[in-house]
């Protein structure tokens, strides 16, 4: 797992504390087989197959580590030029200032508006991917609490 | 107030088992057609040759009777039996070759899928899930639990797999984790287990795996049909291997659907309540279907399911689909069958032995589901129509008809409107005397054994109620020809044909008996029994208790009585007879005023008695016709001084029984008409009072025109 995903799956763990916190038991399996191929992962196998008792029960870990990247690309595209004029060039490395920030870069926090727009970033990206409203709203504010709070 | 109780639809047969004889049935039919193509397009110059030889054997000035016409046709069959039997043994290796090549798929199974969907036992980290799968396959009665197995993530469904004593089921990895959440994890993981211990993973992989086998077969009678470069057999035999194929893809499919809802209501009963099960399947994704998918689909959409796991009497009965494929393979492998063991054994033997081996078919997968259905009914206080079925059936006998493989190579036969005619009153009228006998047996309900015992003997009867119906259809359009061509008129076929029924009069004595069993069983007022329920609290049912026997045997009686009273009457106006001519045209009125006094009879019943009426105009009819029969010999005998002769006695007794028979099955339709009317109990006054009226101006009818005509 590069330093990229690592960072991913760092994000979505803290989310899924509150949103699924049974699929922990199971992150590290899960998350290594989204990185591989997150297409298949996010995609339902064997529909109305020939046997089986025609649940459609999903993970919420692999919606998380979609979310988280969307998140990831929505922070990095905010803080893009801060991040220049710091000198970062690497998206991994930005995002590490700005979730577990030093105390003398206060400058790369987000702001309120900025937390807003990922939070809907995260919120859309959630829906898009079929989870419920309700569940959906709980992901994007874990996300953004996670944000928040990782410094 | 009708009493509707929650009928206890698992204490029957499953529909489920049913489907999966028809479909083992299908393809093992297919092997039988596929090897006995592949006979006739490899052995075609060969059987040619034969033929003609045997012809030869018999050629000389045109045959002067009927008995030397049949005499002949049976000398070219045994000169032919070698070739018989060349094709029997293909037919057979065609069947044993689907079979082998279906079980050597099903022992890959397991090892394909494994592969396939990348399925792994689950790991330590699911150790508390694994052990509470073994908790509950031990509250289930499972000797030995599953393993448990997941795959990625996304796999989101639960099923079961394996060979018995290694079965495996495989459960979603955002099941797995829930396994505290006993609302969701239970109740998905009982009815994956409840699978299971109603042995239908075996049922339903093996179903799948013939079904991947089978096209392998097809596929080798294509090689000769290729090599032969004749476009039009390869079309002759693609179509119709195209429309078994179907055929076998819908029921199998059925089968799968119809599993799922035995799945569910095992859970429900096991845990005493339907409620966990219906809040799971409200949370499924394919929550309703439109209503073409529930025909082609392989779950049944949830809403069905919640509505079946609420009121299980509105369960998959006997369907449209059930008839039409239990009748097309019935009367597809009725000829060759007969065919097959008249190359071995005495060749007027085979037509019974064929329809003693079909008729279960249909009486299995239409009969008993009808029965089913009728105990059922008995429980929730409902009157399903057998419409479907009845339809399903025709349509099948029919689509068989046209499909006889026999005319791939050679000229088709020409269409034969009497045989469809009779092939659609034959079909319907079995079906119809099935349902009504399941009504008068489901109201006798009180009264009859529980369980295994009352199920044998449904089995049975309707295996010979279906038994006896195709072999009229493969001895009838036959009978009907020979005759036709032969040019002797209608008398002499009429004349002989209690001789030709006799063997299978025999054996309608077993559903006679039973019926009339469930007319004196119904006359008990008890509550419904506790093995058809499936709640702490029963009650009586609202089921016809009459008329009873005595009244319908007492009623049969009079109207033989009166038969022969009709025949009297014609006697004393006409005088004794002239001439040999005369006395066959006596023997006429005879059988046409027993024959018709007891349609009459079996005809007031149909239309008086609702649902059962089937049944009891079975009953009525019957011995109306032996009771007329009887009669009319002893005033001949004893009356008129003609000679004793038992054999006469019983052979015109049973002509009559034979026509009625036939009639019946015309009139029998009816019921599907009169199956909704609201009143249960016809009093046996009432009963008796109209059949009379009925028997009485039949007879003077007959009589009547009889006396005109001989005037």
């Amino acid at each position: 797992m590069d330093d990229d995903s690592a960072l991913i799956a760092e994000l979505a763990q803290v989310a899924l504390v509150s949103v699924a916190p049974d699929e922990l038991m199971i992150f590290d399996e899960t998350a290594e087989e989204y990185f591989t191929d997150p297409e298949a992962a996010l995609t339902a196998s064997g529909r109305d197959a020939a046997v089986g008792f025609g649940l459609e029960l999903a993970m919420i870990t692999p919606i998380a580590l979609s979310v988280g990247s969307a998140v990831m690309q929505a922070v990095v595209g905010h803080l893009a030029g801060r991040a220049l004029d710091a000198g970062q060039t690497g998206l991994a490395a930005l995002a590490r200032r700005v979730f577990k920030r030093p105390a003398q870069q206060p400058d790369l926090t987000l702001t309120t508006a900025q937390a807003q727009q990922v939070r809907a970033t995260a919120f859309e990206r959630a829906r898009a991917l079929g989870l419920p409203d309700a569940q959906a709203h709980l992901l994007a504010d874990s996300f953004v609490g996670a944000i928040a709070t990782a410094g | 107030m009708t009493t509707r109780l929650r009928p206890n639809v698992l204490a029957h047969p499953s529909p489920t088992t049913g489907r999966f004889l028809l479909l083992v049935a299908a393809l093992a039919s297919a092997g039988l057609l596929t090897g006995s193509s592949f006979y006739t397009i490899t052995h075609q110059a060969e059987f040619s040759a034969a033929m003609k030889t045997c012809l030869a054997a018999i050629r000389g000035p045109e045959a002067t009777s009927t008995e030397e016409m049949l005499a002949r046709a049976a000398l070219v069959t045994e000169c032919l039996a070698p070739q018989q039997r060349l094709d029997a043994i293909y037919s057979l290796a065609g069947a044993v070759a689907i079979g082998v090549l279906g079980l050597i798929v099903m022992l890959f199974v397991p090892m394909v899928l494994r592969r396939r969907r990348r399925l792994r036992p689950a790991g330590p980290n699911m150790a508390a899930a694994v052990a509470r799968v073994g908790e509950l396959a031990a509250e289930t009665g499972l000797r030995r639990a599953p393993t448990v197995m997941v795959g990625p993530m996304g796999h989101r469904d639960a099923f079961v797999f394996g060979l018995p004593g290694r079965y495996q089921i495989v459960l979603p990895m955002a099941l797995m984790v829930r396994w505290r959440n006993s609302e969701l994890f239970d109740p998905v993981v009982r009815h994956e287990i409840a699978h299971l211990r109603r042995h239908d993973v075996l049922m339903a992989w093996l179903a799948a795996s013939v079904w991947l086998a089978a096209p392998a077969i097809f596929a080798v009678l294509l090689v000769p049909l290729m090599l032969r470069l004749d476009a039009s057999f390869i079309l002759q035999y693609s179509w119709r291997m195209g429309l078994l194929i179907g055929l076998v893809w819908l029921v199998r499919r059925q089968l799968l659907r119809s599993r799922e809802h035995d799945a569910d209501l095992h859970v429900a009963r096991q845990m005493r309540d339907w409620r966990p099960l219906w809040r799971v399947l409200s949370a499924t994704a394919a929550h309703s279907q439109v209503s073409w998918r529930r025909w082609i689909s392989n779950h049944p959409g949830a809403a069905h399911r919640q509505q079946v796991l609420v009121d299980p009497a509105t369960g998959p009965g006997v369907s449209f689909v059930d008839g039409l494929v239990a009748a097309f393979l019935a009367g597809l492998l009725f000829p060759v069958l007969v065919r097959a063991v008249g190359a071995v054994t005495d060749f007027n033997l085979a037509p019974i032995v064929a329809a003693l081996a079909t008729g279960p078919l249909l009486g299995l997968a239409v009969g008993a589901g009808l029965w089913r259905q009728a105990l059922i009914d008995h429980a929730a206080g409902t009157r399903r129509w057998p419409g479907g079925a009845v339809i399903g059936v025709v349509t099948g006998l029919l689509l068989a008809y046209f499909t006889e493989f026999a005319s791939i190579i050679g000229d088709d036969a020409p269409v034969s409107w009497p045989t469809i005619a009779l092939t659609v009153v034959v079909g319907a009228g079995a079906v119809l005397l099935s349902a009504s006998t399941g009504r008068l047996w489901a109201d006798a309900a009180a009264g009859l054994p529980a369980g295994r015992t009352t199920w044998t003997i449904g089995v049975v009867v309707n295996a010979l109620f279906f038994g006896i119906a195709i072999w009229l259809l493969g001895f009838l359009p036959v009978y009907l020809d020979v005759f036709t061509t032969a040019g002797v008129g209608l008398a002499y076929p009429l004349v002989i044909l209690g001789a030709i029924v006799a063997p299978i009069a025999y054996l309608a004595i077993i559903p006679a008996v039973v019926t009339m069993y469930a007319l004196v069983a119904r006359r008990k007022k008890a509550d419904v029994p506790a093995w058809l329920i499936d709640s702490a609290h029963t009650g009586i049912a609202d089921v016809a208790r009459k008329p009873g026997l005595g009244a319908v045997l007492a009623c049969s009686v009079a109207a033989g009585l009166v038969a022969a009273a009709g025949v009297l009457m014609h006697r004393f106006a006409v005088g004794p007879p002239v001439d040999d001519t005369d006395s066959l045209s006596r023997y006429l009125v005879w059988l046409s005023a027993g024959t018709l006094v007891a349609l009459a009879v079996s005809f007031a019943s149909v239309v008086m008695i609702p649902r059962s009426g089937g049944a009891i105009g079975l009953v009525a009819g019957a011995v109306t016709a032996i009771t007329a029969g009887l009669f009319i010999v002893s005033i001949n005998t004893f009356g008129f001084g003609n000679i004793l002769d038992l054999k006469f006695w019983w052979t015109t007794t049973l002509a009559i029984t034979a026509q009625w028979f036939l009639g019946y099955l015309l009139i029998l339709p009816l019921a599907l008409v009169t199956w909704f009317a609201p009143w249960r109990d016809v009093p046996g006054w009432l009963h008796t009072t109209v059949s009379l009226t009925a028997a009485v101006t039949t007879a003077t009818l007959v009589a009547g025109v009889a006396i005109a005509a001989s005037g």
